[in-house]
């Protein structure tokens, strides 16, 4: 399979990784290697198995409606790379 | 050239739960920032969201008012996207299995004295989290956030491009605003951003079957907001079309200042929400039972609601309209109607002398004193012709201030019983006439309409304790 450079910068945009363009160019490659195992599994006729979307096959697992704060202003921001007193702070956003 | 309008709505309502959607921080508006936060709402690693079992229940609630097919297999989704309002880098969403499907919103438009019902298709209701607050204008160089309403469960009804005028899709907007706040399952509130609107909006040449390029205006906060948003934007849309031009499928911004649509600058970020299941959260299963019960804890609607009062209540449709805009007020309304059986009473006393207060006073009706059993009694009264319509006014008023007192008591010690007896009557009517001699004459000359004049002169008398009926065909008596 093949993998085009633009699909790899599209990816590497959604993913936040810049990529110099010789690691564009492996990562086709490894791309590419990547799809053509997993398209090893086509090989199998699915048509008639349900998608598994967990592991586990419990349903129902509700929270009761009750508030507590566990958290305090000062825990929630203490590990935040950037901060003020009420704030976390990051670059700009808006343009 | 002439077009058919196609808008179609996108209506964000949070949800009125004491806790978040996924973690058990409180739900509130406002408060100091990040202080309703959690390690779920601050994605810290390793932690595992687990479902608030009042949003789905207030989900359920709102599908079935509306009508809509409840999903009986629903599990969330992940919508991927990197914005520092949701520090997951995915919002938890339902896009595969909404829960709601279907549905319709059903309303009347009054327009003058005339109302005209509508009914508005429900595409669907899903259940998804709200973001957290970007504030862009603390610090020239940094956006500030406050994850305080980071998780607030929100449910996101999308309606099908089924609505063909501004005021239909305004009006539409104030019927869930109403239905939310029936159900008691969000404050409706858009000052304060509990309840927003997408706003789409289309043109296509006039009966032709193929959809135009539509243009999205965001966030839209005031209903009021929203008619005029798509006023200015059906109007700009048909001048580039008779110029020629082509819409640009976009996403705009109303400035209500102005009054005018803007474009806003998307940046070329190739967005790609890759969605798929949520690993996290367990499906969601519902049973017919489960979607009964649901229904068993909700109130009346506000649909069924005008039905009984205009039709079997024999209420005016107007009056009908205006009782069930609120929901506290119905409950008022169909209280003081378990006492006495005039309904048309009950209904005018609310819309106008117990409104009027409220407005005054800038109250709410649970807030008003009197309760419905006590209007009733006067009313009752009213009607046996214990006391007059106008000695009932001044007796609410004294019952505002005194709401447990007796009323007949209450009524007797500020001379407020009706007086039967003629014989005051006729020496009160005398002196009316000796007094106005002139008008005398020319109501004698044909002048009719002063007897109005002269039953107030008696009722002024009487202190408002006659029957101005009475007093009526006693003064005509007098002056034939």
């Amino acid at each position: 399979m093949n993998i085009d450079i633009e699909t790899i910068k599209k990816i590497s945009h959604l993913a936040r990784l810049e990529l110099k363009p010789e690691e564009e160019q492996q990562m086709s490659s490894d791309f590419a290697k990547i799809l053509d195992w997993m398209d090893q599994l086509n090989e199998l006729d699915t048509s008639n198995v349900e998608p598994l979307m967990h592991m586990h096959q419990g349903v129902n697992v509700f929270r009761k409606d009750i508030a507590k704060n566990e958290l305090t202003k000062a825990e929630g921001l203490f590990n935040a790379p950037q901060k003020n007193e009420d704030y976390f702070m990051v670059p700009k956003v808006k343009e | 050239m002439e077009y058919d309008i196609v808008i179609g709505l996108e209506v964000h309502c949070q949800l009125f739960t004491e806790s978040k959607i996924f973690a058990s921080d409180a739900n509130k508006f406002g408060g100091d920032p990040n202080t309703h936060i959690s390690v779920l709402t601050l994605a810290h690693p390793g932690v595992l969201p687990k479902l608030n079992e009042k949003a789905v229940e207030y989900a359920i609630q709102l599908g079935l008012a509306f009508d809509c097919e409840i999903n009986k297999f629903n599990f969330f989704d992940r919508k991927n996207y990197f914005y520092p309002d949701l520090p997951k880098g995915y919002q938890i969403s339902q896009d595969k299995s909404p829960i709601c499907l279907g549905g319709e919103v059903k309303f009347k438009i009054k327009q003058g004295k005339v109302f005209s019902s509508h009914t508005v298709k429900i595409h669907h209701i899903h259940l998804e989290e709200d973001a957290g607050k970007s504030i862009h204008d603390l610090n020239p160089n940094f956006t500030y956030l406050d994850y305080n309403r980071a998780g607030t469960p929100l449910l996101e009804i999308v309606s099908e491009p089924c609505m063909t005028s501004p005021l239909e899709a305004a009006s539409y907007l104030a019927e869930i605003r109403k239905m939310v706040r029936y159900l008691g399952i969000s404050d409706g509130n858009m000052e304060e951003g509990s309840l927003r609107a997408d706003l789409n909006v289309s043109l296509k040449p006039k009966g032709s079957e193929k959809l135009g390029t539509k243009v999205e205006i965001k966030n839209m906060n005031s209903i009021r907001f929203l008619q005029k948003a798509a006023e200015y934007e059906i109007e700009r849309q048909a001048e580039i079309l008779n110029n020629g031009g082509t819409i640009i499928q976009e996403t705009r911004s109303f400035d209500p200042d102005q009054g005018k649509t803007f474009g806003m600058r998307v940046k070329e970020t190739m967005n790609d929400y890759r969605y798929f299941p949520e690993p996290d959260l367990a499906p969601i299963v519902l049973t017919d039972e489960e979607i009964k019960e649901a229904k068993v804890n909700m109130p009346k609607l506000p649909y069924e609601l005008f039905e009984t009062f205009s039709k079997e209540m024999g209420i005016l449709e107007e009056h009908a309209y205006l009782l069930t805009e609120e929901r506290a007020l119905c409950e008022y309304f169909l209280e003081t109607s378990n006492f006495t059986k005039n309904y048309k009473s009950v209904s005018n006393w609310i819309l106008s002398s117990i409104k009027g207060y409220l407005n005054e006073n800038n109250m709410e009706i649970i807030d008003f004193p009197v309760k419905p059993s006590k209007l009733a009694e006067l009313i009752e009264n009213i009607d046996k012709g214990e006391i007059s319509n106008s000695a009932g006014q001044m007796l609410m008023s004294l019952l505002i201030s005194s709401p447990e007192s007796n009323i007949i008591a209450l009524a007797k010690s500020n001379n407020l019983i009706q007086s039967k007896d003629t014989d005051a009557m006729g020496s009160w009517i005398d002196e009316v006439l000796t007094q106005n001699a002139t008008k005398v004459e020319e109501y004698k000359k044909g002048k009719k309409g002063l007897i109005g004049f002269f039953v107030g002169e008696v009722m002024k008398k009487s202190k408002g304790s006659a029957d101005p009926k009475v007093i009526n065909s006693l003064v005509a008596d007098k002056l034939k």
